[in-house]
């Protein structure tokens, strides 16, 4: 009994050490490495498993995430019609707004009212584990896919690639806690640094004027600066609390996504955008275009 | 040896394909169960912690594979889980849906806390507390949920090809 009981206490031990190697190797590999090879390969062999699984079980899961949703509806109904009593009085603007809704128009529009080159693509999985904040997507290099990448849907900025494989990228969604974005809120100009918080309203931390109230309400879009791929001015989300203005201590607020991280099906990857303007406050409007923007 | 081998790689590649495609969908507040560690609680109810724990390596490197994260985060916590469900397993009494349920919430909790100890290790800005007792918490419920579901049938399998010489419940 006591032999057996070393051998298993040497195999427990043997497993825990070979799997700190493996833990220690990719450490220090840095993301480039044989080890992160062998992920983006067994990752390229599983994902076309998981796309036909998808393609099999999609009817299913939407009716029972449907199923979920029923005990909302009366109040979705009763918040919906007195938007919709609201939305009567601005019938002209809400004729061309009911246009874009549609689901894959509104992918068009997106693409269209921001100048973008894009690439569609479908939700095809999600990561095992507890912590599901990035999807795998069924485009790849093969389709001009490229790290770091922005990503959209309908709704708005969704995240940005951060694997890519050839026929299959895995997208780093904007509520990871590991993501941080350069940010600018409309309105205010103010710009800031936000940083997602899980299934929680994402956090942002205003970095210039701080002492400028940060209005609940106010639109937060994606803010190009030299050197990522993100375009200028994706929509991400809405202040959900405004956060008075300090003079001298950082400021944050909470802001709410746009992005239904439940629904996320069909999304864009930006594979090409245009470079935002330089930002030369002061300067009158000549002076701006001669700089070369 | 080769018939239980594949089997227990057809659990695996079932119950990764499961959670990463089937209940990509149906979250609780931005969670899903562990199915992966159900599987493994499945395999050490019967047969052990030392068939656990090699089943558990296997699992949690598929699983650091195709999640993105760093190789062995979830390979070291999903051998602990293996070995930790057979070192308890003799002092488990009761009703075995209720077993099941029970180690299975108990086990998907301390995974999703062990993989989040490791990530407050290895890069402490990834995670909050305040994200982590969600996930603890949310996720322990869900698959405490579906453990009998997962770890019954996948006990069932595992005992029609038993390790040679070892006492299976």
């Amino acid at each position: 009994m006591p032999a057996d009981r070393r051998n298993r206490r040497s195999l427990l031990a043997l497993l825990l050490v070979a799997a700190l190697i493996l833990l220690t190797l990719d450490f220090r590999e840095g993301g480039q490495g044989p080890i992160t090879d062998a992920q983006q390969a067994v990752v390229a062999a599983f994902a076309p498993v998981q796309d036909v699984v998808a393609g099999l079980v999609r009817p299913v899961t939407e009716l029972f995430s449907s199923i979920g949703e029923l005990g909302g509806l009366r109040e979705s109904n009763a918040a919906l019609e007195e938007e919709l009593r609201a939305l009567r009085e601005q019938q002209v603007l809400l004729a061309q707004l009911a246009g874009e809704n549609d689901r894959l128009r509104a992918l068009v529009g997106m693409q269209e009212r921001l100048d973008l080159s894009t690439t569609s693509a479908r939700v095809v999985a999600q990561p095992p584990g507890a912590f599901r904040w990035s999807v795998l997507i069924d485009v790849g290099a093969d389709h001009g896919v490229r790290e770091n990448m922005a990503v959209i849907n309908a709704d708005g900025f969704v995240g940005k690639v951060v694997d890519v494989a050839p026929g299959h990228s895995r997208v780093q969604l904007v509520v990871g806690p590991t993501a941080g974005y350069s940010v600018r809120v409309e309105g205010t100009g103010q710009h800031g640094l936000l940083s997602g918080r899980g299934s929680n309203p994402m956090q942002l931390q205003v970095i210039d004027d701080p002492e400028v109230e940060v209005p609940a309400g106010a639109q937060v879009v994606t803010r190009w600066f030299r050197g990522t791929a993100i375009p200028d001015g994706l929509p991400v989300g809405v202040v959900a609390e405004a956060a008075p203005g300090q003079l001298e201590s950082a400021q944050f607020a909470a802001v709410q996504p746009y992005v239904d991280w439940r629904r996320l099906d069909l999304v864009m990857v930006v594979l090409d955008a245009p470079e935002a303007p330089v930002e030369l406050p002061g300067l009158p409007e000549d002076e701006v275009e001669e700089s070369g923007g | 040896m080769i018939v239980r081998a594949g089997l227990l790689s057809l659990v695996l590649v079932t119950a990764v394909l499961f959670e990463t495609v089937v209940l990509a969908d149906l979250q609780v507040l931005g969670y899903a169960p562990m199915v992966v560690v159900l599987t493994v609680v499945g395999v050490a109810l019967v047969d052990g912690g030392e068939s656990g724990a090699r089943y558990g390596f296997a699992a949690g490197l598929l699983v650091d594979m195709l999640g993105g994260s760093l190789l062995g985060m979830n390979t070291i916590v999903f051998v602990l889980v293996g070995w930790g469900v057979g070192a308890i397993r003799p002092y488990l009494t009761g009703p075995l849906v209720l077993i099941r349920l029970m180690v299975g919430a108990t086990a998907s909790a301390l995974a999703v806390a062990g993989y989040g100890m490791l990530t407050f290790l290895l890069d402490p800005g990834a995670l909050t507390a305040t994200i982590l007792l969600q996930a603890v918490v949310v996720t322990g419920l869900y698959s405490g949920a579906l453990a009998p579901f997962v770890a019954g049938p996948v006990a069932a399998l595992v005992q029609r090809v038993p390790v040679a010489g070892a006492a299976t419940r």
